[in-house]
């Protein structure tokens, strides 16, 4: 390399930093009305000043553990390959009904490794068709800016600056609270939000059982 | 089940004949494995089954049982159910009544269709060796059962069944032929709380029993001729059963049942249960013997 090349890469490579758009972080904290903490809603921005989208970049993944999904939510960008390796000791039916991808994984056995693309956002409900209480949701957006609350109900999600629609779903709200954002660079913003939350309707773990009898 | 007790249950049934290479499909097969425990306590009135009010006997009856239990998927719709149950039944009071029974089981079920409500159709059978303290009670037992299951929503689910069931015994008067039919319904009230219940009808033979003054009237005349006539007709033997000289007794007869349960789910893997069941006998020529029970039993999944 000349030599006498070398400030004007750095002057180039400086002037490229600069230019980089400075991340701006986006915290949520989801709660009850009561102030309980509420875990696994899904928050996304979806950019609204037609700014590009970068395809997604690592892959998902929802196993099959102790006769549970792990975990029971998981957000993807559209485009994502999905990994549902069976963990388990026992075989499992994976299958979904939801309109944003049906599919069904019969005969899956412990070790399995079986991968699915999902290319439509929208929500995408997994059961298992032998363990009928086996539940979970994956959540498909079209934008890599998306987290999922914690157990304290927060979220932090890094994002270029601009303005966004940020969507917020969690899994006993029948549809996504939604609300325009605009971020600045190199700035924090947090937004609270009060969910008032429908009763958990989840089917009970096949639980052990007596039957009566006579003889 | 943890993985040392399935390896420690495997080795026991190999007996340490395996070799190494043979242990590695196994230990797969044993992972598919559900090992259920129940014990259960019950209080049970006219557990003699006599059909004379002062004579029935009532007594606290005790059973234990294990089962375990695997399902393999044959195709999309279709599951494989194997296993096999000890049940162990006490009653302290009466002990000839005490019995063990060990049994195999095999069904198939049907899936119509994907997810929690589609309904399932489900085909069992057994073949159950029984040993009871009274021997002429001993023999096998062949079971055979049809249930049409339904869940309606996610705390809601019933179901239909018929059953058949025959028990070859040492002695005709423990024979059993036997079908059943019944409706079942369990309602998941609250996180940890269910409601279950059943009613059904039996028809077939059922074994009574009589203190010995009660069966010498019986069979001589004394309740009137239908009486004499029919229970002359049916095998019957003395077997000291719920005292000196009870008799035992076969009789065709048609049972309502109907039982009533309220389970707490005290994990994922560990029930509690109180019912209340009450069997209603009338048998081919009226005669009735009402029994009742409440039993608080503990259900483990390991």
């Amino acid at each position: 390399m000349n030599i006498r090349r070398l400030p004007v890469l750095f002057a180039l490579a400086a002037a490229t930093l600069a230019a980089a758009p400075t991340p701006a972080t986006l915290t949520i904290h989801a709660r009850t009305p009561k102030g309980e903490p509420v875990a696994d809603a899904v928050v996304s921005l979806h950019p609204l000043d037609g700014a590009a989208v970068p395809p997604p970049t690592a892959a998902g993944e929802v196993a099959q553990q102790n006769q549970e999904f792990t975990a029971y939510v998981t957000v993807v960008q559209a485009g994502t390959r999905v990994v549902f390796p069976n963990k388990d000791t026992v075989q499992h039916h994976v299958y979904s009904l939801s309109k944003a991808k049906k599919f069904e994984l019969p005969l899956y056995n412990p070790g399995q490794n079986e991968s699915i693309v999902f290319d439509t956002p929208g929500l995408v409900t997994l059961g298992c068709n032998i363990h009928d209480w086996m539940l979970a949701y994956l959540v498909v957006v079209p934008t890599p800016w998306f987290a999922k609350t914690d157990a304290q109900g927060l979220a932090t999600v890094t994002a270029p600056a601009g303005r966004y629609r940020l969507e917020l779903w969690p899994p006993r709200l029948s549809a996504a609270l939604t609300q325009e954002i605009t971020l600045t660079a190199a700035a924090t913003d947090q937004r609270d939000f009060a969910l008032t939350l429908k009763p958990d309707r989840r089917i009970r773990r096949g639980g052990a059982t007596k039957s009566g009898g006579y003889r | 089940m943890n993985p040392l007790a399935k390896r420690m249950l495997l080795a026991a049934l190999l007996a340490g004949g395996a070799s190494a290479h043979d242990r590695a499909p196994a230990a797969s097969w044993l992972g598919n494995l559900s090992v259920t425990a129940a014990g259960t306590a019950s209080w049970v009135e006219n557990l003699s089954r006599a059909s004379a009010a002062p004579t029935r006997k009532d007594a606290a009856t005790y059973e234990l049982s294990l089962a375990a239990s695997r399902h393999q998927q044959l195709a999309p719709a279709w599951l494989l159910h194997a296993g096999a149950d000890a049940t162990l039944f006490n009653v302290p009071d009466y002990t000839l009544a005490n019995q063990l029974k060990l049994g195999l089981r095999l069904g198939v079920q049907r899936k119509f269709g994907l997810g929690p409500l589609a309904p399932v159709l489900q085909l069992d059978t057994a073949l159950t060796s029984k040993s009871a303290r009274l021997a002429a009670d001993r023999g096998w037992t062949a079971e055979a059962s049809l249930r049409l299951a339904k869940r309606f929503t996610s705390a809601l689910k019933a179901g239909v069944s018929g059953q058949w069931l025959q028990h070859d015994a040492r002695s005709p008067v423990f024979d059993l032929q036997q079908h059943s039919f019944s409706v079942d319904a369990t309602w998941d009230v609250a996180e940890r709380w269910s409601l279950s219940g059943s009613v059904g009808r039996l028809s077939g033979d059922i074994v009574a029993n009589a203190a010995w003054p009660v069966w010498a009237q019986a069979i001589s005349g004394g309740f009137g001729p239908v009486v004499a006539g029919y229970y002359n007709s049916r095998p019957w033997s003395v077997t000291d059963i719920y005292g000196p000289g009870w008799v035992s007794y076969n009789v065709e007869a048609d049972v309502d049942l109907w039982s009533l349960a309220a389970s707490y789910a005290l994990s994922d893997r560990t029930t509690a249960e109180l019912r209340h069941s009450s069997a209603f006998v009338v048998n081919k020529i009226g005669v009735r013997y009402p029994t009742d029970s409440w039993g608080l039993s503990v259900v483990h999944r390991f």
